[in-house]
C-alpha cells in the first residue's frame, strides 16, 4: 500500500457540511483524509477500488456517492484485522469545491477501475512505473498513463497507424515515457474533442472517441460570463422557482436605463448586502411590479389581486431610490431635456458608405426595397427604348429612388423629430414641401456623400443613388435633380415622400396599393450595366472612360489626375470581374507551384495532367505523388509537430529533467531536420514544389525550435545534461 | 495570419498613375481610373481583413511626397473613421492634387517636371513612420513578440531617377536593418533598378506587370496578406536583378567604375581625390579600373 501511486488529489468535505479533506484516487484505492486545520476533525476514510460497486453523481452538484460492497470490503479488512463494518453495502456521499472538480476526479476514479478489471496483476505490478522510460511495447508501461488504461493505449494504438508511428518514434526511440506521450494525447483530445486528432485519422472511426467514451472527460466549454445566478425566486402566483442569470452586459443596461437601480446599488452593495441578495430583491421586486400590471390589466378585484401579487419584500430599497432619483430630477426642472439635448439622434454616415457600392450593394438594397426594385426595373424597360444613361439618373432622381444611405437619412430625421417633438416634424415637412429634390435636414451629417455630391458636380444630398452618379460622371448629370417630379403627385410623390422623410411610421399607415408585377427581365438590366460599365468612351456620361492619350481630359498632368479622382466614387467603386485570363496570369507571377503545374499541363497529354475545361480547374499536385512519399510525409510532420510541442513544455529548461527531456527532444528535431532538408533536395518537378511547400511550416518549427535550443545551451553554459 | 497584432503596410503612390498624359500609361492599355479604382478596392479588402490592420499612404510626385491617408485599425480611439479607407483617401488625394496643381500654377516653370518620381523622400518619411508605429502601439507593448514584419510596398510608374541612387539605396539598407519589406509594382515600360535591389535586399516581390488588366488580382494575391503569412504561401521569384550602380560623380549607371577605398564611393572615372570624403588618390599606380566593390586604390584616409 505505501507505494501505491496517488493519481489525482481534490480538495472534498464528507458528505455536505461534514469535515474538510482530500479526495485521493490511487492506483488500487480511494482515500479520504482530512484536513489538517479543519475545524471539524474527521477519520481517514480508505476504500480499495476492488470494492467500489457504483458512483453516483449529482446533477449539477458537486457530490458524489460512492456505492461500497461490504463483502470485499469486509474481506480486505479482515486481511488488515480490523472489525467489520455492519450494513451490506455502505455509501459515502463527498462534496467536492466544483463539479470539474468532481467530474475530473471520477474520470480517474473510473479509469483506474477499468484498468483493474481488465488486468488487475499488470495493474498491481507495474502501477508505479508511471513516469518511466518508455518499454519495449505497447503492452508494457504503467496501468495508467494520461489518464488512459493500457487496453485503452493498446486500442487506440492498433486502431491509429499514425499515433503507433508516433509512439514508436517517440517512446520507442527513449526520447519521451509514456506518460508524457499519453499526457500529451489527453491533453489534444480534451482540446479538439471530439475532433480528436490522430486518433481519427488512421482507422476511418474515431478511436479515441471510442476509448474514451467509457468514461467520457467532459469537455470544458469555456468560462461563463455569468455575473450572478439566482435561484429559488418563488413566483406568489404559481409557486415556481425562477432562475435568473445576469450577464455583466445585462447589469450594466439595467443601470443605464434605470437610474433608481444604479442608486439602490450604490448605496446598499456590499456594506449592507451581499451582491447576491441585491439582485435577488431587484428580480422579485420586477415580479412585483409585473404581477401588479398583470392584475390591473385582468381587472380582479383588490382582494384577489392582492392575493395574486408577488410579495415585495426587500423592495423597498428600489422605492426609496426611485423616490430620492425623482426628486432630484424635481429639484433640477430642465435636467431631462437638458439630457435630451445631449443626445445625438443622428447616425454616422461614414459607415455607410460601403452601401453605395455598385452591383451587389444595389441588389441588397433592393431586396431591402422591394418596391423600389420594381420601380427601378420598370424605368430600366423603359430606358432600353431611350438609350439614354443620362435620363436614367433624371428618371430615378425623379422618382425619389434613393440610395441606401437615405435610409440612414430618414432614421435621422426620425430621431430628430421623436427628440424634438413636433415642431421638427412640422419643420421637416416644411423642407420637403419647399424643396422636395434635395438638402438633408439639419441633424443629418452626410458629410461624406455631400462631399462626394459635391465633386461630381450635383448638389449635396441629391437622391439618385449609385447608379445616378456613376452614370452622371464628372460634368454632366449634375442636372439630375433638376427633373424633380415634385408635380408628379400621385402614387410615385407619396411614397417618394414617405421615405424621404422616414416618418410613415408615425403617420396613418397609407392603404395598400397593389401594382401589378412588372419585372423586366433582368438579364437586360444586368447587360446594360455591364454596358456602362464597359462602354464609357461612347456613353454620353463617360464617367470611367478612358480617352486614350488624356485626350478627352480636360487637361494634362495635375488637372488630368483631377479629372481622373473625380470620375472615381470612392463610395461606388466599380471593380468588374476581372479578365479570367489576367487574374490567372497575376496569380502565376509568382508563385512556382501553380505555374509549373500550368506548363505541366500546357505540355500536354504526356503528362499526368487532366484535360482543363475552359482553363477552369487544376490538377490536385498531391495526386501524382506516390501515396508512400505522402504517408512518410505526413508521418514526419507529425512528429515534428509533436516533438515540438514537447520540446517548447519543457522550457525553460531550469532542472535536470527537463534539460535532459529538452535535449533528447533536441536530438530528434535536429534528425528530423535533415531528413526534411533530404526530402527538400531530392523533390524535383512539380511534385518537388508540392513537397517543398508542404514542408514549409514544419521546417518553420523545427528552425524556430532549434534556434531556441541554441539559447538555451547557451544561457545555461555549454551543452546541457544528457545532450550528446 | 498576425491577427492578434494585425499587419502594418505603408503605400508608397506615385501620382504619375493617376495622370492621363503619363507617357506610360498609354503603353498599360488600362484608364487611370480603373487603376485608381483598383487601387482604392485593395485599400478596402486590407482594411476589411483585419480590424487591426494599419495602412498608410503616401503619395508624391516629382518633388513631393506626403501622408495621405493613416489608418490604425481598432486600436485607435477614433470614431469618425470610417471602416473603409477609400473615401477618405480619395478626398485626402483630390485635396492635394488640388493644392499641387495651386502650387504648380502660382510659380510656374518654364522647364517642363522632371518625370521621377521622389523614391528617396518616400522610402525615408514611409520608414520614420513605420519605425514610430512600430515602436508607439495604441495598445500599449513595444512590438514584441511580433510575428509579421512591416510592408512598404512602391506603386510606382515613373522611371528610375539616377540622381537618387545615393539616398534611395541608403533608405533600403536602413530597411533591410529595420526588417521592413520592401515591395514593389511598377507600371511602366522599363524596370526599376532600384526597386528590383530593394525587393531582393529586403525579401520583398517585385512586379512589372505587362498589362495592368490584373492589378487588382496582384495587388489581391500577394500584398493583401502579411509578411508571415506570405511566407507560408507559394510565392518565390527569380528575378534577374540589375544590380549596376550608378556613379557619385555624374550619376551614370555603370558596370566597371573606380571606388574610393575610404569611404567606397563609387566614380565612373579616375579622379585625384574623392569628392564625397575628400580622400586624396595618389595617381598613376594606384588608381585603377576595377569592377564596382573593389577598391581602387587611394593614399591616406587611416
Amino acid at each position: 500500500m505505501a507505494h501505491e501511486q496517488q493519481l489525482i488529489v481534490k480538495r472534498a468535505w464528507l458528505g455536505p457540511g461534514g469535515p474538510e479533506g482530500f479526495l485521493i484516487v490511487a492506483s488500487s484505492s480511494l482515500r479520504w483524509q482530512p484536513a489538517p486545520g479543519s475545524a471539524q476533525p474527521g477519520q481517514e476514510l480508505r476504500i480499495p477500488l476492488a470494492a467500489i460497486t457504483n458512483n453516483q453523481r449529482a446533477k449539477d452538484k458537486p457530490l458524489v456517492r460512492i456505492t461500497v460492497a461490504t463483502a470485499q470490503l469486509q474481506q480486505q479488512q479482515q486481511q488488515q484485522q480490523q472489525p467489520p463494518a455492519g450494513p451490506a453495502q455502505q455509501h459515502h456521499v463527498f462534496q467536492f469545491e466544483s463539479v470539474a472538480d468532481r467530474d475530473a476526479a471520477l474520470d480517474v476514479l473510473t479509469k483506474v477501475i477499468a484498468a483493474l478489471v481488465s488486468g488487475p496483476a499488470a495493474a498491481n505490478g507495474s502501477a508505479g512505473a508511471a513516469g518511466g522510460k518508455g518499454a519495449g511495447g505497447p503492452g508494457d508501461g504503467p496501468a495508467v498513463a494520461g489518464g488512459f488504461s493500457r487496453p485503452q493505449r493498446q486500442q487506440m494504438l492498433a486502431r491509429d497507424a499514425d499515433l503507433r508511428a508516433l509512439w514508436e518514434e517517440l517512446v520507442g526511440g527513449g526520447v519521451l515515457s509514456e506518460a508524457d506521450f499519453w499526457g500529451g494525447v489527453a491533453s489534444r483530445l480534451a482540446a479538439a474533442q471530439p475532433a480528436a486528432w490522430g486518433t481519427a485519422a488512421g482507422g476511418g472511426s474515431p478511436a479515441g472517441s471510442g476509448a474514451m467514451a467509457a468514461g467520457g472527460p467532459r469537455r470544458r466549454v469555456g468560462l461563463s460570463n455569468i455575473l450572478q445566478r439566482l435561484e429559488a425566486e418563488v413566483d406568489g402566483r404559481h409557486q415556481r422557482v425562477l432562475r435568473v442569470s445576469l450577464a455583466p452586459e445585462q447589469v450594466a443596461q439595467i443601470f443605464a436605463e434605470q437610474p433608481a437601480v444604479l442608486r439602490a446599488y450604490r448605496e446598499h452593495v456590499p456594506h449592507r448586502m451581499s451582491e447576491e441578495d441585491f439582485w435577488r430583491r431587484y428580480v422579485r421586486h420586477e415580479m412585483h411590479k409585473e404581477s401588479k400590471r398583470k392584475a390591473r390589466a385582468e381587472g380582479l378585484t383588490p382582494a384577489a389581486a392582492a392575493a395574486s401579487v408577488v410579495d415585495d419584500a426587500g423592495g423597498d430599497i428600489f422605492r426609496e431610490a426611485a423616490a430620492a432619483v425623482a426628486a432630484e430630477a424635481a429639484a433640477r426642472p430642465g435636467a431631462a431635456a437638458a439630457h435630451r439635448e445631449r443626445v445625438d439622434p443622428t447616425l454616422d454616415l461614414m459607415a455607410s458608405e460601403g452601401e453605395r457600392y455598385q452591383g451587389f450593394g444595389l441588389a441588397h438594397a433592393a431586396t431591402r426595397e422591394p418596391e423600389l426594385d420594381s420601380e427601378r426595373h420598370r424605368l430600366a424597360a423603359s430606358q432600353q427604348h431611350h438609350h439614354d444613361a443620362a435620363g436614367l439618373g433624371l428618371g430615378l432622381a425623379g422618382l425619389g429612388l434613393e440610395d441606401p444611405d437615405d435610409l440612414a437619412a430618414a432614421i435621422n430625421r426620425h430621431g430628430q423629430v421623436v427628440l424634438q417633438g413636433v415642431e421638427a416634424l412640422a419643420q421637416v415637412e416644411a423642407q420637403l414641401r419647399s424643396a422636395p429634390g434635395a438638402p438633408a435636414p439639419p441633424g443629418s451629417n452626410n458629410t461624406a456623400a455631400a462631399a462626394a455630391a459635391g465633386r461630381a458636380g450635383a448638389p449635396a444630398g441629391a437622391p439618385g443613388g449609385s447608379a445616378a452618379a456613376a452614370a452622371a460622371g464628372p460634368g454632366p448629370g449634375s442636372s439630375a435633380t433638376a427633373g424633380g417630379g415634385e408635380d408628379d403627385g400621385g402614387e410615385p410623390h407619396r411614397r417618394r415622400r414617405r421615405h424621404s422623410a422616414g416618418l410613415h411610421d408615425l403617420q396613418e399607415p397609407a392603404p395598400p396599393q397593389l401594382d401589378s408585377l412588372s419585372i423586366a427581365d433582368p438579364r437586360r438590366y444586368f447587360e446594360r450595366m455591364k454596358d456602362q460599365a464597359f462602354g464609357g468612351p461612347q456613353g454620353s456620361g463617360g464617367g470611367g472612360g478612358w480617352p486614350g492619350g488624356g485626350g478627352g481630359w480636360p487637361g494634362g498632368g495635375l488637372a488630368g489626375a483631377a479629372a481622373v479622382l473625380a470620375a472615381v466614387q470612392p463610395g461606388c467603386l466599380r471593380v468588374p470581374p476581372m479578365d479570367p485570363a489576367a487574374a490567372e496570369a497575376a496569380l502565376l507571377e509568382a508563385t512556382p507551384l501553380a505555374r509549373a503545374l500550368a506548363e505541366d499541363e500546357a505540355a500536354g497529354p504526356g503528362g499526368s495532367a487532366l484535360p482543363r475545361a475552359g482553363g477552369a480547374g487544376s490538377r490536385d499536385p498531391a495526386s501524382s505523388v506516390p501515396p508512400e512519399t505522402l504517408a512518410f510525409l505526413r508521418r514526419t510532420v507529425l512528429a515534428v509537430n509533436e516533438a515540438c510541442r514537447h520540446f517548447w513544455r519543457s522550457l525553460p529548461a531550469n532542472t535536470a529533467a527537463r534539460r535532459e527531456k529538452a535535449a533528447r527532444l533536441a536530438k530528434l528535431l535536429e534528425a528530423k531536420r535533415s531528413e526534411v532538408e533530404a526530402l527538400n533536395d531530392r523533390a524535383r518537378g512539380v511534385e518537388g514544389r508540392f513537397i517543398r511547400q508542404l514542408l514549409k511550416p514544419p521546417m518553420d518549427m523545427l528552425l524556430g525550435a532549434l534556434v531556441r535550443w541554441d539559447e538555451e545551451v547557451q544561457k545555461r553554459g555549454g551543452v546541457p545534461t544528457g545532450h550528446s | 495570419m498576425a491577427d492578434a497584432d494585425g499587419d502594418l503596410l505603408v503605400l508608397l503612390l506615385d501620382l504619375a498613375l493617376l495622370r492621363p498624359d503619363n507617357p506610360a500609361a498609354a503603353s498599360m492599355g488600362v484608364p487611370p481610373t480603373e487603376i485608381l479604382a483598383q487601387l482604392l478596392a485593395f485599400t478596402n479588402a486590407y482594411t476589411m481583413l483585419n480590424s487591426r490592420n494599419r495602412l498608410a499612404i503616401f503619395a508624391g510626385q516629382h518633388d513631393m511626397c506626403h501622408l495621405v491617408h493613416l489608418g490604425l485599425g481598432e486600436e485607435a480611439n477614433s470614431s469618425t473613421a470610417s471602416v473603409f479607407p477609400a473615401g477618405c483617401l480619395h478626398t485626402r488625394l483630390s485635396e492635394l492634387v488640388a493644392r499641387c496643381s495651386a502650387a504648380a500654377a502660382a510659380a510656374p516653370s518654364h522647364a517642363a517636371a522632371p518625370s521621377s518620381f521622389a523614391l528617396s523622400g518616400g522610402l525615408s518619411r514611409a520608414l520614420c513612420l513605420i519605425h514610430r508605429l512600430q515602436h508607439h502601439r495604441p495598445g500599449g507593448g513595444g512590438g514584441g513578440g511580433r510575428r509579421g514584419r512591416p510592408r512598404l510596398l512602391a506603386l510606382v510608374a515613373s522611371p528610375d531617377a539616377s540622381m537618387q541612387y545615393i539616398p534611395v539605396m541608403n533608405a533600403i539598407f536602413s530597411a533591410q536593418r529595420a526588417e521592413v519589406v520592401l515591395d514593389a509594382v511598377v507600371l511602366a515600360p522599363e524596370d526599376s533598378s532600384f526597386l528590383q535591389q530593394a525587393a531582393h535586399l529586403t525579401g520583398g516581390l517585385y512586379f512589372r506587370p505587362a498589362a495592368t488588366t490584373g492589378l487588382l488580382g496582384l495587388l489581391l494575391n500577394y500584398f493583401v496578406t502579411d509578411s508571415s503569412t506570405r511566407g507560408q504561401l507559394d510565392v518565390s521569384q527569380e528575378l534577374g536583378v540589375d544590380f549596376r550602380a550608378s556613379c557619385f560623380c555624374h550619376k551614370y549607371v555603370i558596370e566597371t567604375g573606380f571606388v574610393c577605398s575610404v569611404c567606397l564611393s563609387i566614380f565612373c572615372q579616375p579622379s585625384r581625390a574623392c569628392s564625397t570624403c575628400g580622400t586624396a588618390f595618389t595617381t598613376g599606380a594606384g588608381a585603377g579600373a576595377a569592377g564596382a566593390g573593389a577598391g581602387a586604390a587611394a593614399r591616406g584616409g587611416g
